[in-house]
C-alpha cells in the first residue's frame, strides 16, 4: 500500500516539478495564462455587458486585457525555444501573431465604442480580419492539426493539451518504474500496455533464461523507451493527419470560414472564401492532382512538418504551384494513373489507421518497414492468445468449475476492480522473489507468504509441476498482466486500489 | 457472492466473445475428469482446444461481417472432418488468386504475403481489402487477448479459493488477522 501511494505521490510531484522545469516553463507560462485570459475575455465582458453596460467598465475589461495580452506577448516574444521538439515551433508562432491581431482589433474596437461585446462580435467590423484569420485558421491548422475553429482558441488548448501530453510522457520517465500509476493519457497508457507486452513477448521469445532481476530491469527500460515513443505517438499520428490536411487546404478554407462566420458576419470573410473556392476550382479542374500531390508527398516524406514553414510562407500561392507543376508533368489527366492514385491514397490511408493501432509504428516511415511491423506485431498477438490459452490448459485441471459466479462480477463490473487490484499491487515488487514463490505453491500449504498479505497470493498459479520455463513465463507475464487487467477493465482505478486491497484480500479468504 | 451484473455494453464483441469462451472452458472441463494429472500429451491437447475454442468464440462473436471471421469459422468447421479437402482448396485459393503486379506492390511483394499467411482469409483478396482486415483482426485479437487474461485470472482465484477451502481454514484465519 505504502508502495503504491509513494509511486503515486512521486508522480505527482515530478509531474509537477517537471513543469517548473525551466525548459518548460516558458511555454507553459505562455499559454495557460494565455488561456486565462481567454477565458476572462470571453467571460467579463459578457458580465460587464449584462451588468452594467456603461462605457467604463467596458474600457476597464479592455485595457485590462490589453494589459495582460500585451505581457504575453512580451513573455511570447522573449520565450526561447529552447524546447528541441518541432512542436515547439508551430507553437510559438500562432499565439504571438493573433495576439497582435487581437491587440489591434482591441485597440480599434475602443474607438468604436459603445458596443456591447458577445463573444467576438467586435472583430466582425474590421475589413482585414477575415483574410487575416483565414490566413492564421491556416497557420493554426497547419502548425497545429486542428480545424473550423478560431485560431486563437484554438491554439492554448492545443497547446496546453501537446504539452500535457508530452510532459505527462516524460513524467513517467522521470518517475520511473510504474507508469501506470500516473496515468494522464488513457490512450498512451493502454498502447504503452499493448507494445510493452508486445515487446516483451519478443524479448522472452528469443532469451532462455532470463534473471529476475534483469527482468525488471530491462522492463524499466523497455517502460522508459516506450512511453516516448507512445507519447509521440499521439504526435506523429495528429502530425501524419496533419500533413495530410495540406491537400485540403484550399478546400478547407471554404469551409473554414463559413463556420467562423457564426461570429465574422463580414463581407470581406466572403471575398476571401470565393478566393479559396477558385483555389478549389481550380484544384478539381486540374483532376485532383493535389489531392494525388498531397498524398504523394504524405508517403514521400511521412513527415509533414517541415515542409509546412515553408508553405506557411505563401498561404495563398501552393495551390497554384502545385496544379501547374503537376499538370505539366503530364501524369494528372491519364484515368489509368487517376485510379491508382485513389487505390494508392486510400492504401496509405489505411496505413495510416493500422500505424494508429500498432504501438511504436510513429516513427516509422514506408510502407515496407511499416508492414513489418504490423506483421510482428499480429505475430505477437497471435502469440499471446496461445500463450494465455497454453496457461489455462495447464492450470485447468485443478479447477472445480464454480466461476460463474467469480465471472459475472470480476469481468464485467466495476468490482473487476478485485482482480485488478490482487494484480496491480505487485507486478513490480514481485519481480524480485518470483522464484520462491512459485515454487512454494498452495499445496504445500506451508509457506503462504502472508506477511504482506496482499501480495504474493496470486503468485503460484501453476504450479504443481511448475518447469522453469513456465514458472519464468508466468513471472514474465505478471507485468503484463498488470497493464492488460488494466486495460481489460479499463477503469482508472490506480487511484484506489489501495484502499480496496484490504478488503479484497479478505474477501478471498472468507 | 453471486451478484450477477449486467455488463455495461451488453452486445460488444467483449462480451459476446466472454460468454461464448467461457461457455467453451466450462465444457472442456466438463468432459475430462476432474484432478487427472495431467500428462504432457493431455495438457497439449488442452491446449489445442482451448486455443480453437478461443479463436471459434472470438470470430463468432464478430459474426460474419468480416471476412477473416468467416475463414475462422470455415477453417474450424472444415477442420475436422475435411482435412485432405482443406489442403486442397487452399492450394487452389493460392493459384487462383493473382497478386496484381502493381509497380507499387513489388516492392512490398515479401511482406504482403506474410501478412496474407497472418490474416485468416488473407489469400483471396487485394491489398486494400487487406490492409482493412487487418487493421479490424488486430483489434479483434487485442480483445482476446486481454479477456483471456482476465478469465485465466479468475480461474487462478477459483483455484486458490478450493485450494484453501479444502483444508487450511484455521491457517486462514490466522493469516487473515495478521493481514489486518
Amino acid at each position: 500500500m505504502e508502495k503504491e501511494n509513494l509511486f503515486l505521490n512521486c508522480g505527482s510531484e515530478q509531474f509537477q516539478n517537471f513543469f517548473c522545469n525551466p525548459s518548460w516553463e516558458n511555454s507553459v507560462e505562455q499559454n495557460d495564462p494565455f488561456e486565462s485570459a481567454l477565458s476572462s475575455m470571453v467571460s467579463s465582458p459578457v458580465a460587464y455587458a449584462t451588468a452594467s453596460g456603461n462605457n467604463d467598465g467596458e474600457n476597464i475589461v479592455i485595457r485590462e486585457l490589453i494589459g495582460r495580452l500585451g505581457s504575453i506577448c512580451n513573455s511570447g516574444e522573449i520565450s526561447p525555444s529552447t524546447n528541441t521538439s518541432r512542436y515547439s515551433t508551430p507553437l510559438n508562432s500562432p499565439p504571438k501573431v493573433n495576439l497582435s491581431m487581437m491587440d489591434n482589433q482591441i485597440r480599434r474596437n475602443l474607438q468604436n465604442s459603445g458596443n456591447n461585446f458577445p463573444s467576438f462580435a467586435p472583430f466582425s467590423t474590421d475589413p482585414g480580419f477575415a483574410e487575416r484569420a483565414a490566413r492564421f485558421s491556416c497557420y493554426a491548422k497547419l502548425g497545429l492539426n486542428n480545424d473550423s475553429e478560431l485560431p486563437h482558441r484554438l491554439v492554448p488548448q492545443l497547446d496546453s493539451g501537446n504539452l500535457s501530453r508530452v510532459s505527462s510522457n516524460q513524467s513517467f520517465k522521470f518517475s520511473g518504474s510504474p507508469p501506470m500509476g500516473v496515468q494522464e493519457n488513457r490512450n498512451a497508457s493502454l498502447q504503452e500496455g499493448i507494445s510493452a507486452s508486445y515487446r516483451r513477448l519478443g524479448r522472452f521469445s528469443r532469451s532462455s533464461t532470463p534473471e529476475k532481476t534483469e527482468f525488471g530491469d530491462s522492463r524499466e527500460n523497455s517502460s522508459v523507451s516506450e512511453q516516448i515513443p507512445v507519447g509521440e505517438n499521439g504526435f506523429k499520428g495528429q502530425n501524419n493527419s496533419n500533413s495530410r490536411k495540406r491537400k485540403s487546404v484550399p478546400r478547407g478554407k471554404a469551409k473554414e470560414i463559413p463556420a467562423k462566420d457564426v461570429n465574422v458576419a463580414s463581407e470581406n470573410s466572403e471575398s476571401s472564401a470565393k478566393r479559396s473556392k477558385s483555389y478549389d476550382e481550380s484544384s478539381i479542374e486540374k483532376g485532383n492532382t493535389i489531392k494525388a500531390d498531397a498524398s504523394e508527398s504524405d508517403k514521400v516524406t511521412g513527415d509533414g512538418n517541415q515542409k509546412q514553414p515553408k508553405e506557411n510562407a505563401k498561404p495563398p500561392e501552393p495551390p497554384k504551384d502545385y496544379i501547374h507543376v503537376r499538370a505539366r508533368r503530364g501524369q494528372a489527366t491519364d484515368a489509368h494513373s487517376l485510379a491508382e492514385r485513389v487505390r494508392r491514397e486510400k492504401i496509405s490511408e489505411r496505413m495510416k489507421v493500422l500505424q494508429e493501432l500498432v504501438p511504436g509504428c510513429n516513427k516509422v516511415t514506408g510502407k515496407a518497414v511499416m508492414l513489418d511491423e504490423i506483421i510482428n506485431y499480429v505475430q505477437s498477438l497471435q502469440r499471446q492468445v496461445e500463450f494465455l490459452s497454453m496457461k489455462l490448459a495447464i492450470i485447468n485441471p485443478n479447477m472445480e468449475f464454480n466461476v460463474e459466479a467469480l465471472m459475472s462480477k470480476d469481468i464485467f463490473g466495476s468490482r473487476g476492480s478485485f482482480l485488478h487490484n490482487l494484480y496491480t499491487s505487485d507486478a513490480y515488487p514481485s519481480q524480485s522473489q518470483p522464484g520462491q514463490n512459485l515454487h512454494n505453491g498452495i499445496p504445500n500449504g506451508t509457506e503462504m507468504p502472508f506477511q504482506n498479505g496482499r501480495n504474493q497470493s496470486i503468485q503460484m498459479p501453476t504450479l504443481d509441476n511448475a518447469s522453469e520455463p513456465v514458472s519464468q513465463a508466468s513471472t514474465f507475464w505478471e507485468d503484463d498482466l498488470h497493464s492488460l487487467v488494466q486495460m481489460g477493465f479499463g477503469q482508472n482505478e490506480t487511484q484506489s486500489f489501495h484502499a480496496i486491497l484490504p478488503t479484497a484480500s479478505l474477501t478471498i479468504f472468507i | 457472492m453471486t451478484t450477477q451484473i449486467i455488463p455495461s455494453n451488453p452486445d460488444s464483441i467483449k462480451t459476446r466473445f466472454t460468454y461464448s469462451f467461457v461457455r467453451a472452458l466450462k465444457k472442456l472441463n466438463k468432459s475430462r475428469g476432474a484432478s487427472v494429472s495431467p500428462s504432457m500429451k493431455e495438457t497439449y491437447r488442452r491446449y489445442h482446444m482451448i486455443r480453437v475454442a478461443s479463436y471459434a468464440s472470438m470470430a463468432s462473436a464478430v459474426g460474419s461481417k468480416r471476412a477473416w471471421s468467416r475463414a475462422v469459422l470455415w477453417k474450424i468447421r472444415n477442420r475436422t472432418s475435411h482435412r485432405a479437402l482443406k489442403k486442397k482448396s487452399r492450394i487452389h485459393a493460392l493459384t487462383r488468386t493473382k497478386v496484381r503486379e502493381n509497380p507499387r506492390s513489388d516492392l512490398n511483394f515479401h511482406q504482403e504475403n506474410d501478412l496474407r499467411k497472418l490474416v485468416p482469409g488473407g489469400e483471396g483478396m487485394d491489398f486494400c481489402r487487406l490492409l482493412n482486415e487487418t487493421a479490424h483482426y488486430i483489434k479483434c485479437l487485442r480483445t482476446q487477448a486481454t479477456t483471456i487474461v482476465v478469465v485465466w485470472a479468475v480461474v487462478v482465484v477459483g483455484v486458490i479459493v478450493g485450494r484453501i477451502g479444502d483444508g487450511c481454514g484455521g491457517w486462514v484465519e490466522m493469516s487473515v488477522t495478521c493481514d489486518k
